[in-house]
């Protein structure tokens, strides 16, 4: 009972790790039709500069508010003068992407070098709870309180404000978007932003227990991909339900089936594209 | 008389909530031509879609040369005899003309899962295609990419294509749009001098084409046949005449 | 046209036969590694360049034949045609597991999909270690003997070796690209709808192509395994398929010989590069940006369309 408590806490605490980088490559997708294959390389651009800062100031928010500063700039350079070229054209998007992502990881290795390293908790998030023989970090539930909170204010963003129905609209019907006169290119870096944004977030509060080194964007962008790949791409929801669903699997797979814990997460990603190939809130 | 060479029945087709094809019944008798009118959105070339497999229908039933194929693969009915052109020109842009329309002569051989000899090993592959050229009087265009193509003569490609496996039922879906009225009239003269064994269903928006064409004409409204019979008889029917004057 | 081109194609595969003649060992090997992943190019090349199919996950097929290779020959036996076949079958049963999961979607989805199957492949070769030795990968798998006097382990020897079977899959492949099959593909490439309006079984001509181009990929690993001897995750990964991806649009998709060529080129670039910095990655990266934004058509497309003008003015 214990081992299935504390394994879905922690299972938790990933799946909303994963929604924050999940919600930013799906709303990208679903706005502009770009895989972003950099999107991990954010992740681990966040953590490290994170780390930086969080070294030099040992302010965990000042942490986030540069890792966010330093990815968005990244992240719009990227957009603006790179991936905005070639609009609908997934090869090309495909290439520049995994371009930045050697790029990103080359240049992360040349500054930090190639050893594992963590994050240091905020102080605020130090003890642990106990409830009788349960131990539970209340890092984890800082974290889990952060994906939902995240999720509560994209919800709000898409469904009650002017942006957020401009967003649905370009999801649905990106020709009327344009005969309404909006700023698509605007709005286009506006969303790419925010993917960025949370996907640095992710780097920071991930870093304490993810940690980060060499490769961390690969597996972070695989695991992102799986659960757009299960939730359908462009949807919220389904980015939401998708996080849920891997980063349960992967923390049961990797305690009870080491040797095969990426099967848990591939095996009912196959079963739900056998069944239902745009995923589970995708459209078509 | 044999069983008709199309027969649809009760057919429909729903788009989440709109009805694009309600309740529609219709039969071609073999060598028929039949005109197929109706205003914008009247579910003409939803109709051509269900029939040809592109898609499935909500209910109803569609029959082939007496055969059942409601749920068959679009490429099986092909295979039974019935070919289509498309309303917005589809061809193969970065192809030339003469693949283009080798694609098409080979898509009923025996040959086409060959992978390992050459096309120009088939000849009669090659010899069908450069006739059909001739026919058509384009020949000297086979090395041509069909997006270089005039329109006029894409939308001539469209029609070839759908003849060179030998259908024996045909859906032309306005062959004649976006075309010059000289252009126009070269394309129906040789739909009029197509095989009278070959039996035709035609959308068409222009009216005289449609009647100079067609032996019978079915007129679609919201996606139910609102009227059926001879080429006199629609021009007289008043229901016709309301739904084109009230729909402009 | 057709002379000019047998005449190049002659001239270029004297100059092929020649070459361990004049270069040093290391040279011979480089070249060989070359013509390993021109036919992993090529075999890509009937996806993304014929058939419109952009797969990111091309390794898993290098990779399973090469581990499959591997392990036969260290563990159970060194018999070239068992061996072989096997590399082959592995390659064929898994692109036709793969296959009917990927061919159903399109574009983004397809990308993505053939991305996380690889993946999969990847994740057993790291994780089970008692198997696949993990991220240590298999070392020390030998070369297989033809039965003949013409031992496989002589680098001049595997040169020639990979040499005829490079001109066999071009052969092979040049002929598939123009038979019916192979136009099909090309139809399938420019309008789905009209193929099947026509007659096409559109699904059965992808799924084939699919797994077409998984044995190529295959023959690429398992050679590839031989020639290294030796077979790890990398060669399943993702790395490996983005890789191949920018050696076809590089060479130029669809023009079969200009993915051989771009894989040359990526070969040499990281061979020659990599001696001299740390930084091939970043390098690399480079040419990834490099190639979209200046050569989307690939080295043979550009100088196509440049033929194509200079003779037209």
């Amino acid at each position: 009972m214990t081992f299935w408590l504390v394994q879905t806490f922690n299972g938790l605490s990933f799946a909303m790790l994963l929604f924050l980088l999940a919600a930013g490559l799906s709303l990208i997708f679903g706005l502009m039709g770009i895989i972003n294959l950099a999107h991990g390389s954010y992740y681990l651009l966040g953590a490290y500069v994170g780390l930086a800062v969080i070294k030099k100031t040992n302010s965990f928010l000042l942490a986030i508010v540069g890792a966010v500063a330093v990815v968005v700039i990244v992240g719009i350079i990227m957009q603006r003068f790179f991936l905005s070229r070639f609009y609908k054209n997934e090869l090309a998007q495909v290439l520049l992407t995994f371009g930045f992502l050697f790029i990103i990881a080359d240049v992360a290795l040349w500054i930090w070098g190639g050893n594992p390293q963590a994050l240091p908790k905020p102080s605020l998030f130090e003890e642990s709870y106990r409830f009788g023989n349960i131990v539970i970090p209340s890092y984890r539930i800082f974290v889990i309180g952060v994906g939902f909170l995240v999720a509560l204010a994209l919800w709000v963003l898409q469904e009650k404000t002017a942006i957020g129905a401009i967003i649905r609209a370009g999801v649905d019907d990106e020709e009327m978007t344009r005969g309404l006169g909006i700023n698509m290119p605007f709005l286009f870096t506006i969303v790419f932003g925010i993917g960025a944004t949370l996907a640095a977030l992710a780097g920071v509060i991930g870093g304490p227990f993810v940690g980060v080194y060499p490769g961390v964007d690969f597996e972070i962008l695989l695991l992102a991909f799986v659960v757009v790949i299960i939730g359908g791409l462009g949807s919220l929801k389904g980015a939401f339900v998708g996080s849920l669903i891997v980063g349960l699997l992967d923390n049961f797979g990797k305690a009870l089936f080491p040797e095969f814990s990426l099967f848990t997460i591939f095996a009912p990603m196959a079963i739900i594209l056998a069944v239902k190939p745009t995923g589970l809130f995708g459209k078509g | 008389m044999s069983s008709p060479n199309l027969l649809v029945k009760k057919l429909c087709k729903n788009f989440g909530g709109l009805q694009a094809v309600n309740d529609l019944s219709l039969a071609l008798e073999p060598g028929e031509r039949r005109a197929i009118i109706g205003p914008n959105g009247a579910g003409k070339t939803t109709l051509f879609n269900l029939i040809s497999g592109a898609f499935s229908p909500s209910s109803g039933e569609i029959y082939l040369f007496g055969k059942e194929v409601t749920r068959v693969s679009p490429h099986r009915r092909a295979a039974l005899g019935l070919a289509r052109t498309f309303q917005i020109t589809n061809l193969f842009p970065n192809l030339s003309l003469f693949e283009n329309v080798l694609l098409a002569v080979q898509a009923l051989d025996t040959a086409k899962y060959s992978a390992l000899r050459p096309v120009s090993f088939y000849r009669h592959l090659e010899k069908r295609t450069y006739e059909l050229l001739e026919e058509w009087g384009m020949r000297e265009k086979a090395g041509e990419l069909a997006r270089n193509l005039s329109h006029g003569d894409q939308r001539q490609v469209e029609i070839i294509l759908a003849l060179a496996g030998n259908p024996r039922l045909l859906l032309l879906d306005e062959p004649t749009s976006g075309l010059s009225p000289a252009e126009t009239s070269t394309v129906t003269e040789a739909i009029r001098k197509l095989d009278s064994n070959i039996t035709i269903a035609l959308i068409e928006h222009d009216m005289d084409v449609a009647f100079a064409l067609a032996d019978r004409v079915s007129v679609l409204h919201f996606g139910s046949l609102l009227a059926e019979g001879s080429v006199s008889e629609i021009k007289d029917d008043p229901r016709v005449t309301e739904i084109y004057l009230g729909g402009e | 046209m057709r002379p000019l081109r047998i005449v190049t194609a002659l001239a270029l595969l004297a100059v092929l036969s020649l070459l361990p003649l004049v270069l040093s060992q290391y040279y011979v090997g480089l070249v060989t590694q070359m013509m390993i992943y021109g036919i992993f190019a090529m075999s890509l090349d009937i996806l993304l360049g014929h058939t419109g199919l952009p797969s990111l996950g091309h390794a898993a097929y290098f990779g399973v034949s090469g581990y499959t290779v591997g392990l036969l020959s260290l563990k159970v036996t060194k018999h070239f045609g068992l061996v072989v076949g096997s590399g082959l079958g592995t390659a064929i049963t898994i692109s036709a597991i793969f296959g009917l999961l990927a061919i159903r979607t399109h574009g983004a989805y397809f990308l993505m999909i053939t991305l996380a199957l690889a993946q999969v492949l990847w994740g057993i070769a790291f994780k089970w270690r008692s198997l696949t030795g993990g991220d240590d990968g298999l070392p020390g798998v030998p070369r297989p003997s033809l039965g003949i006097p013409f031992s496989l382990w002589n680098t001049t020897n595997f040169y020639y070796f990979a040499l005829v079977l490079f001109v066999l899959v071009v052969i092979v492949l040049s002929i598939f690209i123009r038979s019916p099959f192979g136009h099909a593909l090309r139809g399938i490439r420019e309008s789905e709808t009209r193929m099947r309006a026509l007659g096409y079984n559109v699904w059965l001509y992808k799924y084939l192509a699919f797994i077409i181009a998984a044995i190529f990929g295959g023959v690429a690993g398992m050679l590839f395994t031989f020639y290294n001897g030796f077979v790890s995750p990398a060669d399943l990964s993702i790395v490996l398929s983005a890789k191949v991806l920018l050696m076809v649009i590089l060479g130029g998709a669809g023009t079969l010989l200009g993915p051989a060529l771009g894989a040359g080129v990526i070969v040499l670039l990281e061979n020659l590069i990599s001696a001299q910095t740390e930084r091939w990655l970043l390098i690399l990266g480079a040419i990834y940006v490099a190639v979209v934004l200046f050569a989307p058509a690939g080295i043979i497309g550009t100088l196509k369309s440049k033929l194509r003008r200079s003779v037209s003015t």
